[in-house]
């Protein structure tokens, strides 16, 4: 006969894992010592150094047997006096929890010399590293001398994300790649140097994320051979940007599996590239400028394209499983996917102007395999039986999901949805922030009259008069249905 | 349609289509990977678990038999403990201790959907309630030392957050 503490660890965590916020986890972790000491290493101890915060912080953390596995220092702007206080008591944290993986260091107000001192002491446990360097003083700690200086290296270090390194001394730098000799994880955001740091650790890499990166660096001449994951997104908001140029680091990162390009540069250039990268399983390009794709382009091993853009013609993609569209594409577009992704069994189209009726009659007919559509229609669109005639087409069908930004103005619903092969169906209404639109009880019962139908979720959707049992009625008139998700009634708007 | 035997902690034998009996992992392996031959009329002896609690996960794996395969790739949908099925949500309408049974049972034999769906109604047992509230709900002990008031400064002082 077994009660809650008879699971084993694995079950207990799978649960906490569950629950989200963070108040929970604080009732979890009081409730008695085995949920506390599951629960801690799944959070991360956040500590403001502020100028009260010494003797007392110890004192409390000293009677606490915690052992965080994570832990974050912020330190605030202030004054040298209690920037002292503050120092003493961080370095004494990271002495104190000694088997922390994960910090983040966040300095509101940095100069070099602080952060040669808490990188300093880091325990060569440390796995992810966070440095966050806010509010450059360009003229402190440069008489630091940090070519002599005794060096332990952190040899575990695999995960490194810099925040906001502008403008810091290159000793610096020459100093924290020996301190930090490897990295196989690096992710630089909002980094004017970050070409440094790439270009320092570009042998190790298996993953690279850029997150604004001075756009008129290149990295073109880098050599990441063994890259898998390389993520970018520039949001420059300069009509003039310089073209992305990727083409000879692609040529020495061939194990590259997974792309991610999101900018407003042209990157003309790089759409031609990606046809050098054989192992390319992910593609995920969004542009503001055109990409010139056509059908001498041909993506063998593509499996997942992602594509926000202009485009005139489509590249060959015979292994594309899941097809996501955002935003506009243009006129015959479709037809142009239907011919060149014969293989596609999940279909997203997000927000398109151009996704009409004759836009889905035209994908209907080319992919009769599709097991997955998730169609969200663009606000100037107004569908017609047409459009849902051909959706009744698909037979191989799974799931079907469909949001409207109006859908008051889209009638007969119900009649709709009756015929709908998928077992799974989900309808959204994204018009209205708060009020959710109501839905005729006529339409709902047609929606409820496709015995089909096994999963049913309705958001920011209400069905009227049965908004307060519907529950009963559905599970009444069909008890065969697996879920069914409406929108938590708020029983004030109902009065 | 082929069947198998197994047989309980408590000697009880039961005879289960093959197909149903596959969706647990620990007997699929024991088919197919060791090789045991269902076709030999011997039983399968699964000495953790009891009858009655056997019983209770053979209706739910009849039920869920040709489940499609949950989509991998969705991690949100992981996240969520709102979304257990109506039918799921009875079958789980039982008192805690046969609950965790089923639990210890499921995760002997290897049955993730029955795990995950049977963590969700313990997460949703958990989501919102205070520490005593919790201790009341599964009967659990306080056994930190009398006067541990420091991890409630602690928390007031800082913030621990989610990873």
């Amino acid at each position: 006969m077994a009660t809650i503490n008879d699971l084993p660890n694995e079950l207990l965590l799978l649960i906490f894992q569950l629950l989200g916020e963070t108040a929970n986890a604080q009732a979890v972790s009081s409730v008695c010592r085995r949920w506390d000491q599951l629960i801690v290493p799944t959070l991360r101890l956040r500590i403001g150094l502020y100028d009260d915060g010494d003797r007392g912080v110890r004192g409390i953390l000293c009677r606490s047997s915690r052992q965080y596995e994570a832990v974050a220092l912020d330190f605030p702007e202030s004054s040298c006096e209690t920037t002292d206080i503050g120092d003493r008591t961080g370095l004494w944290i990271l002495a104190r929890f000694m088997h922390v993986t994960d910090v983040e260091l966040r300095f509101y107000k940095y100069d070099l010399k602080r952060i040669v001192r808490f990188v300093d002491a880091l325990g060569p446990r440390v796995l992810f590293l966070t440095i966050f360097a806010n509010n450059v003083q360009d003229d402190t700690g440069l008489e630091l001398n940090l070519t002599s200086r005794k060096v332990v290296p952190l040899a575990n270090m695999e995960h490194l994300h810099f925040v906001n390194f502008n403008q810091l001394p290159m000793k610096f730098y020459a100093w924290f790649f020996r301190k930090v000799p490897k990295v196989v994880r690096l992710k630089v955001s909002i980094c004017y140097q970050g070409d440094v740091i790439i270009s320092h650790y570009a042998d190790h890499l298996e993953r690279l994320e850029i997150f604004h990166l001075d756009y008129e660096k290149s990295f073109n001449h880098l050599k990441c051979p063994k890259l898998t994951h390389l993520s970018m997104r520039m949001e420059t908001g300069c009509v003039s940007a310089h073209p992305i140029q990727l083409e000879n680091f692609f040529k020495h990162a061939q194990r590259l599996r997974h792309l991610e390009l999101f900018t407003d540069c042209p990157c003309h250039d790089v759409a031609r590239a990606v046809v050098n990268l054989p192992n390319l399983e992910v593609l995920a390009l969004r542009s503001d400028h055109y990409v010139p794709f056509d059908d001498r382009v041909k993506l063998p091993a593509l499996k997942k394209l992602f594509f926000g853009g202009r485009i005139d013609d489509v590249p060959q993609l015979p292994a594309v499983r899941y097809l996501f569209l955002y935003g506009l594409t243009g006129d015959r577009i479709y037809s142009r996917f239907v011919q060149r992704a014969p293989n596609l069994i999940k279909l997203t189209v997000d927000q398109d102007a151009f996704l009409d009726d004759d836009a889905i009659v035209c994908l209907c007919n080319g992919f009769p395999q599709l097991a997955d559509l998730h169609l969200k229609i663009h606000s100037a669109v107004e569908l017609t039986e047409t459009a849902f005639g051909a959706i009744h087409l698909l037979t191989q069908l799974q799931r079907f999901h469909i949001s409207f930004e109006n859908i008051s103005r889209q009638v007969w619903l119900g009649e709709w949805f009756k015929r709908l092969p998928a077992p799974t169906v989900s309808i959204e209404n994204m018009h209205s922030q708060f009020l959710p639109v109501v839905m005729p009880l006529a339409e709902f019962e047609l929606l409820l009259a496709n015995l089909r139908t096994r999963v049913l979720t309705l958001r920011k959707i209400f069905v009227a008069v049965w908004h307060r049992t519907i529950r009963q009625e559905v599970a009444r008139m069909r008890p065969d249905l697996q879920f069914f998700y409406l929108e938590p009634v708020d029983t004030t708007l109902f009065g | 349609m082929s069947t198998i035997k197994l047989e309980t902690s408590d000697g009880v034998k039961f005879t289960v289509k093959t197909q149903v009996a596959k969706c647990s992992g620990t007997i699929r392996t024991m088919l197919e990977d060791i090789g045991i031959n269902p076709q030999d009329g011997e039983a399968i002896p699964l000495s953790n678990v009891h009858s009655t609690i056997l019983q209770k996960i053979l209706v739910w794996a009849e039920h869920h038999v040709d489940d499609p395969e949950p989509p991998r790739d969705d991690a949100d949908a992981a996240k969520r403990t709102d979304d257990i099925c109506s039918w799921d949500e009875d079958f789980l309408k039982v008192d805690q201790r046969t609950l965790f049974d089923v639990m210890l049972a499921a995760n002997y034999l290897d049955m993730k959907q029955l795990i995950a769906v049977c963590c969700k109604t313990v997460a949703n047992m958990i989501k919102g309630k205070t520490a005593d509230q919790i201790r009341k709900t599964f009967n659990i002990e306080n056994d930190f030392p009398p006067g541990d008031e420091d991890k409630i400064r602690l928390r007031n002082q800082f913030c621990e957050e989610r990873r």
